[in-house]
């Protein structure tokens, strides 16, 4: 069990060592084996990351193994580096390298060809070792350190082809929105250390437990609302998600790895870290941003028509999804959601990166269709991530929305005022399954709409397709498993009910005590309506028991009304191109025109608000960097200068050059002088 | 006895009047005749202060001392003035005035 | 006290070096001005290990008894006065005086291209490179105003002679300001100096005057302090430079040729930091714990982050730009300083040497982009990381270290003085925190301007007109090596390279402070 940090922190710098390698000699080492040098390295993690895995599963281990070496020392508090490993470290570490070694492998073939392969393989690299940094950490500082680095990957390799202006664009606008995040972020860090002196998650934890923050809950709520809003930035949620949709403009398998299954699930995986420390306000407020968010994408979702944007806002939604089961008290399920999810999302963006690739870069669904023929393996495997994240039943997706779905209603069955934060996501989940059929059978079904496009379009190379069918296998079987019937670290825990699969794995890591556990139970804080009802979220999971069958049923309704809608849109499409006028005459139109709202208030109040507070500054920067500071501050410099050179010219005046005026001046004075002299005597 | 009063009264008189010259004319020969008015009158006074008051040679010798520098002076003058009447080809001065500001 | 040579040897190779200079033929004088800088430099390296070893022994208990390589000769002792030559230092000059010899064996090999006249450029460089290590050495307070003064002469040739087009104008507005600012240290100075009273005499000894009671008319009368602080501060701001005596700094860089600009913006800027810790903290304690002193100092160092990165925003003159970032990063410097933490003073120190390395980065920088396309306008640039891609590669690390991304120099500042500036309690309750929040928003807007610049020069479809610029030269990576490996190291191990070195110094100037009050 001592190796067992010391194998993980090897796999860690694996891809770091790729990275200096491929910084310093990718040109030299070429096109294809820099990637096989990076896809090796990230493989090699991968089977690490497995093999530890498998030991901590099957060989008993300690709740949490934690490294630490000293690192510095701020001001007078000793900052320690380190890492922590738990359950949940260990489930994302072996998602995180599985899921890497897929689309490395992958890109290999999707990159070929490309002028920059050796860089791509530099970035891609960097971001993996910063992701797992990520997981690794054991303290917020650690957390807000690799939060930073991949954000600056994601930004390399969202405008990896910076030749276009959009991608630039792209890459610019998602950084800073997530620096509007971090800023806070950052502000929660400082708040947590302020009045506990510690970084590390366990130090914050145990002293907020004793106490720090006594008499100032509001401080404490405004802190988690801070790291949350780190959170809002990197996994996109309403109102910081204007720039994960621009963020498309990448290579697609930098939005399976970045975009879709391990950076922006970053946030949630924060929030589930810093669960413990979130009062019931601010679990409250995380969780209606969640409910905002989720069924706001979906909408939007339902009307785009460049195949990577659907999956875009789909992704949107699910994280939505996942931030509210976290904001409810499901930690099990936001957490289990974000396994599976990474996997099937990713699946749909290799996918659709395979059909982008088959088409020749044609990303517009209304002109593709009958691609099923064409490229079957890649419509297959897209049939499977489609049926998982519209929660077909036996497939992952169906297990984590259905726990997800259970927590939710067992937090409003509580709370009744909340009914709304069940109703957004079941509402969501049949949003889900009519955009993500009407994706499928849009591209792969129905007719062949471009003749061209269809003409043209190949299946991808082995390269391509077997990443896909190993996603696709774990896809279907990842959310397999049977969670214990007690909660960690409940006393009365019984051998009996010990449950099996990736959502005990998870379970077992879920924190023991948090703050609106304790609020509920000892009612020791002000207890207001609000915080009292949000309190006992955390035990909703508990509750949520009894309220999986409900759930199940409502998903499962929601999903069928979902997909039978697909279905009757597809029938009523088979043969016909404009499918948009179809939408009208349908029922649908209700929806439609909802959605077309969400878009434009998306497209146009959010981004607008984006952009203009860009606009803002930038007019802002303009008068203080032009005109306040060359005007204003500079003038006023010039202007003493200028007032020192008149003074200098009025006492020209009296300089003639002639020796009269200077004599008659002399005599003058000496008159007076006498004349001062006799008058004082 | 005459005190030194008209002496002083007479000096008084050369010395305004020097500078009334010096102050008003153009002409530099003129100006510097304005010049030695102001130095004698000076050395008038040192010498009838010397022989009303102090009564040894003290004024006496300084007047001697002004009449010497007096003409060293007057040499370099004129020594000035030719060379600015090379330049300018007058003895105007008031067309010297290139150290104006 | 034993006297050591050592330092007094590495202030002065350079003045002995411009003897050199002067007197070598004309094709040596590149080659012994480079041996000069390089020799002081290799020489300076032997002052680590006075500062290896247990925090006790380095720092010693107080911070008068900190200082290593003490030399110390009476110099003027004539007319009632007792000047010495005192040199030494101490962990807030040894970095210092290390980057000192450093940027300026960079920054001479940068000067390699200077055509004009090398024998006076190369001349005056070297007399620069004495009269910073003097200012960063010196523990006399007469004897660090005539190196502060020093600094002054060469830097305004070298920019009014060697400048570009608005030189003549940049290098008076330089002078004007600076002098400004020493003529108001100069009366501060001799205040002290009268007022003092160390063993019976006046001293201008800046270690007796920071112990306590050498200055007994200061202990009573709280408005000499304040206004000896406010004649100090603006001594020190116009170096900084603080809003609003900033404005002679663009003209100054943009004038400037670019090795100048590296060390105007790498180590002159760092004299006024090294100042406020040096001098007005530790003689006038009282002042700077004064609220309304921290508050004054603290929300200056707040407009300095934001308004000097709203000016960087709105820049179309790379260099400018750059400049008006080091405005803004200089900020965090005095924000670290004002408030008084040891997290703050830590971060401002460290703030001062990671500037020092990443300005002096990113004005070489643009300087390589001005040498091949002869012009800086950024809207007129673009498309340059396919002409140059290793040029490119090298611009980002500079860039985004100077941003403060995580790994590299420029973070550990910035987010020593945000957390050491929330955790102040010398604005009461909630003002450091408020001054913290804002000063963090200037990290968004640090993202915009460096991230805008990046996209306007180097993405964006290839231009035509600079099809055929060449990649960076080899000299040109050596400079740029050194720098960004700095860059990393400070970023990954801060404690071990940096601040290991200072922290005991700066918590003996705090006790300092904590003693008097």
């Amino acid at each position: 069990m001592d190796m067992m940090p010391y194998a993980f922190i090897t796999a860690w710098l694996l891809p770091l060592a790729g990275f200096v390698l491929l910084v310093f000699r990718g040109r030299k080492i070429g096109e294809p084996r820099s990637g096989y040098l990076a896809a090796g390295l990230m493989i090699t993690a991968a089977a690490i990351s497995l093999v530890g895995a498998t030991r901590w599963v099957f060989f008993g281990h300690p709740a949490s193994v934690e490294v630490s070496t000293a690192w510095l020392r701020l001001g007078t508090q000793a900052i320690h580096f380190g890492v922590r490993i738990d359950s949940l470290t260990i489930v994302m570490f072996t998602m995180v390298t599985v899921v890497a070694s897929c689309i490395f492998i992958y890109s290999i073939g999707y990159m070929h060809g490309d002028p920059r392969f050796p860089r791509f393989f530099t970035y891609l690299s960097l971001f993996a070792f910063s992701m797992l940094g990520l997981v690794l950490s054991d303290s917020l500082l650690g957390l807000f350190i690799f939060w930073e680095l991949v954000g600056l990957c994601s930004y390399f390799l969202i405008g990896f082809w910076y030749e276009k202006p959009a991608a630039a664009n792209a890459a610019k606008k998602a950084f800073i929105v997530n620096r509007v995040g971090d800023c806070l972020f950052l502000v929660g860090i400082a708040i947590m250390l302020g009045a506990t002196g510690a970084v590390t998650l366990t130090g914050v934890f145990s002293e907020v437990r004793q106490g720090a923050f006594a008499g100032h809950e509001t401080l404490l709520t405004l802190a988690g609302i801070c790291l949350f809003f780190g959170a809002v930035g990197k996994s996109a949620q309403f109102p910081l998600h204007v720039w994960l949709p621009d963020a498309m403009e990448g290579p697609t398998p930098v939005s399976a790895l970045i975009h879709a299954a391990t950076m922006v699930a970053a946030g949630v995986y924060l929030v589930g870290r810093v669960f413990p420390i979130l009062t019931p306000t601010a679990l409250l407020f995380i969780a209606y941003i969640g409910g905002i968010t989720l069924i706001g994408s979906a909408l939007i979702a339902v009307v785009m028509t460049d195949i990577k944007r659907v999956l875009a806002y789909s992704t949107i939604s699910q994280l939505g999804y996942m931030i509210l089961a976290l904001g409810v008290g499901g930690w099990v399920a936001g957490l289990f959601h974000l396994i599976t999810h990474a996997c099937f999302k990713a699946l749909l963006f290799l996918g659709s990166g395979s059909v982008i690739h088959g088409c020749h870069g044609e990303q517009d669904i209304r002109k593709m269709g009958r691609l099923h023929d064409k490229m079957p393996i890649t419509s297959w495997t897209f049939l499977v991530a489609t049926a998982a994240i519209a929660g077909v039943p036996f497939f992952s997706g169906f297990y984590s929305k259905d726990a997800i779905l259970a927590s939710a209603l067992g937090f409003s069955w509580t709370h009744r005022t909340h009914g709304l934060l069940f109703i957004l996501p079941a509402l969501a989940a049949g949003l889900t399954a009519f955009y993500m059929l009407r994706l499928y059978l849009l591209t792969f079904r129905t007719t062949a709409r471009d003749e061209h496009v269809y003409a043209h379009a190949h299946e991808s190379p082995r390269l391509m397709w077997v990443p896909l069918a190993v996603l696709a296998v774990l896809s279907i079987g990842i959310g397999w498993g049977r969670m214990p019937e007690h909660q960690a670290g409940d006393e009365a825990h019984a051998a009996g009910s010990r449950g099996w699969g990736l959502v005990s794995l998870i379970a077992e890591a879920q924190p023991a005590w948090t703050v609106s556990g304790d609020a509920g139970t000892h009612g020791s804080e002000a207890a207001s309506h609000v915080a009292s009802a949000a309190s006992e979220a955390s035990h909703a999971a508990d509750a949520a028991h009894g309220f999986h069958l409900p759930a199940t049923i409502v998903a499962t309704c929601a999903m069928l009304l979902g997909v039978f809608m697909a279905w009757l849109v597809y029938k009523l499409l088979l043969n016909k191109f404009y499918f948009d006028e179809l939408y009208r005459v349908t029922f649908v139109a209700g929806v439609l025109k909802l959605a077309a709202f969400g878009q434009w208030f998306d497209r146009v109040i959010l981004d607008g608000l984006a952009d203009g507070s860009a606009r803002w500054v930038a007019r802002t920067a303009f008068f203080s960097g032009l005109t306040l500071d060359n005007r204003g501050v500079d003038g006023l410099v010039n202007g003493v200068a200028r007032t020192a050179l008149a003074g200098g010219n009025l006492a020209r005046l009296g300089q003639t050059g002639r020796v009269r005026n200077y004599l008659l001046a002399l005599a003058t004075g000496g008159a007076l002088v006498v004349i001062l002299l006799v008058w004082m005597s | 006895m005459m005190g030194p009063m008209p002496y002083v009264i007479l000096s008084v008189l050369l010395l305004v009047l020097g500078l009334a010259i010096v102050i008003s004319k153009r002409n530099a020969i003129v100006m510097l005749i304005g010049v030695e008015f102001i130095l004698n009158a000076a050395a008038l006074n040192l010498v009838a202060f010397s022989r009303h008051g102090a009564g040894d040679l003290s004024g006496q010798t300084a007047a001697l001392f002004v009449i010497v520098i007096a003409s060293a002076e007057a040499v370099v003058a004129l020594a000035i003035f030719l060379n600015f009447y090379h330049r300018i080809a007058t003895v105007d001065i008031d067309r010297g005035d290139q150290l104006r500001g | 006290m034993e006297n050591h040579w050592l330092l007094t040897g590495i202030i002065f190779l350079p003045l002995l070096g411009m003897g050199a200079v002067l007197v070598v033929p004309r094709t040596w004088i590149r080659w012994t001005a480079l041996g000069f800088a390089l020799v002081t430099f290799l020489l300076s390296l032997a002052l680590v290990p006075q500062f290896r070893g247990a925090p006790a022994d380095v720092f010693g208990p107080a911070y008068q008894d900190g200082f290593k390589l003490v030399d110390r000769l009476p110099w003027i002792h004539s007319a009632g006065f007792a000047i010495d030559y005192f040199v030494g230092v101490d962990g807030l000059g040894f970095p210092l005086v290390l980057l000192t010899t450093l940027i300026c064996l960079l920054a001479c090999i940068a000067s390699w291209n200077i055509e004009k006249s090398p024998r006076g450029y190369f001349g005056l460089f070297l007399l620069l490179e004495t009269g910073m290590l003097g200012v960063f050495s010196a523990l006399d307070f007469f004897l660090f105003y005539v190196f502060w003064e020093l600094t002054l002469l060469p830097m305004y040739f070298l920019i009014g002679i060697w400048g570009g087009p608005r030189r003549e104008y940049a290098a008076i507005k330089f002078f004007l300001y600076t002098l400004l600012g020493s003529v108001l240290m100069l009366i501060a100075m001799l205040w002290f100096y009268f007022a003092s009273n160390h063993e019976g005499s006046h001293t201008f000894n800046l270690i007796a005057l920071s112990t306590p009671g050498v200055l007994p008319a200061f202990a009573t009368h709280k408005t000499m302090w304040i206004v000896c602080f406010v004649l100090l501060y603006i001594g020190f701001a116009v170096k900084i430079p603080v809003f609003p005596f900033h404005t002679w700094l663009p003209d100054a860089h943009v004038e400037a040729p670019t090795p100048i600009s590296m060390i105007l913006a790498g180590l002159l800027l760092k004299m006024g930091g090294y100042g406020l810790l040096r001098i007005s903290y530790p003689i006038l304690p009282n002042a700077a714990a004064v609220g309304a002193v921290a508050w004054t100092l603290g929300i200056l160092g707040v407009i300095n982050i934001i308004y000097g990165a709203l000016c960087a925003l709105a820049q179309t003159d790379f260099k400018k730009l750059v400049a008006y970032s080091s405005i803004s990063h200089m900020g965090f410097v005095l924000l670290g300083i004002a408030l008084l933490t040891p997290a703050g003073f830590q971060g401002a120190m460290f703030q001062m040497i990671a500037h020092g390395i990443t300005s002096a980065a990113m004005f070489f920088l643009v300087g390589v982009i001005y040498d091949r396309v002869h012009h800086r306008d950024i809207v007129r640039l673009g498309g340059l990381a396919g002409q140059m891609p290793v040029y490119t590669g090298l611009a980002i690390l500079g860039f985004f270290a100077a941003m403060g991304l995580p790994g590299l120099c420029g973070f550990i500042g910035e987010i020593y003085v945000l957390l050491g500036s929330w955790q102040a309690t010398v604005l009461g309750p909630v003002g450091a925190k408020v001054l913290t929040v804002i000063a963090a928003t200037g990290v968004i807007l640090t993202a915009g301007y460096i991230l805008w610049s990046i996209q306007r020069v180097f993405l964006g479809a290839p231009k035509p007109e600079y099809a055929g610029v060449p990649e960076i030269s080899r000299r040109e990576i050596g400079i740029m090596v050194p720098l960004g490996t700095l860059a990393v190291a400070l970023g990954v191990l801060p404690w071990q390279t940096v601040l290991v070195f200072v922290h005991g110094t700066l918590d003996n100037i705090l006790r300092l402070m904590i003693y008097n009050r």
